[in-house]
């Protein structure tokens, strides 16, 4: 179960209502979900990958 | 009590400014006092993730410039919100490029979101900089260093589960 937002917004929610044609895929989706629930997200890229 | 950190991949690419640009411009629609500072090794690094930055204004389903009568006044890597037809005194996103985390402090505020690119080439001073005012930090990059804070961190993992 995920903690409550206590007051934020749903990153996903509004990006879905503000740009309804950008399609997020998990991994992405992933990375806004960690913001939103932590102090601290990390995102690593494979070595030479861009 | 919710988890203080998060790993969030490893060993893709997912696009990481697309994603960045699209978390500065939702975070910033918050109506309480905000603050988003963006940084990285360079100037043309920090262009591109403002080009995401600046696209996410500019092909928004609703108007987000004040000159098509949103909140947000854009200047050159500065937005600053407009509320109740008053410049916010306290809100903005921004992009700065510093060497050894100069301008990189006192960026305290009700909400703040401290975001690094490349983060491989930024010195650790950054990040301790960053860290002294930033309620949420979002770090990526590409592995190009097996030293310093960034190695550190995505060695770290995660350190709390959802």
């Amino acid at each position: 179960m995920r903690p409550n937002l206590d007051g934020e917004f749903d990153l996903l929610k509004l990006a879905k209502e503000f740009w309804p044609t950008v399609h997020l895929y998990s991994k992405q989706r992933e990375i806004i979900q960690s913001v939103m629930y932590n102090d601290k997200t990390v995102v690593v890229a494979g070595n030479k990958l861009g | 009590m919710a988890p203080r950190r998060c790993n969030a991949l490893g060993g893709l690419t997912p696009r990481k400014d697309f994603v960045a640009g699209l978390i500065a411009v939702t975070y910033f629609l918050h109506p309480a006092d905000t603050r988003i500072v963006t940084t990285s090794v360079n100037a043309t690094h920090l262009n591109v993730l403002w080009g995401e930055i600046m696209r996410f204004v500019q092909t928004s389903k609703f108007p987000l410039r004040v000159e098509d009568g949103g909140p947000f006044y854009c200047t050159e890597q500065n937005i600053r919100k407009v509320v109740k037809g008053q410049m916010c005194p306290v809100s903005y996103l921004i992009g700065r490029v510093s060497a050894k985390s100069e301008g990189m402090a006192g960026h305290h505020a009700t909400r703040t979101l401290a975001m690094i690119d490349e983060c491989s080439g930024s010195d650790d001073e950054v990040f301790n900089q960053m860290e002294t005012w930033a309620k949420k930090s979002l770090y990526w990059g590409n592995p190009l260093k097996n030293t310093g804070r960034f190695h550190a961190e995505v060695k770290a993992g995660d350190l709390l589960a959802h």
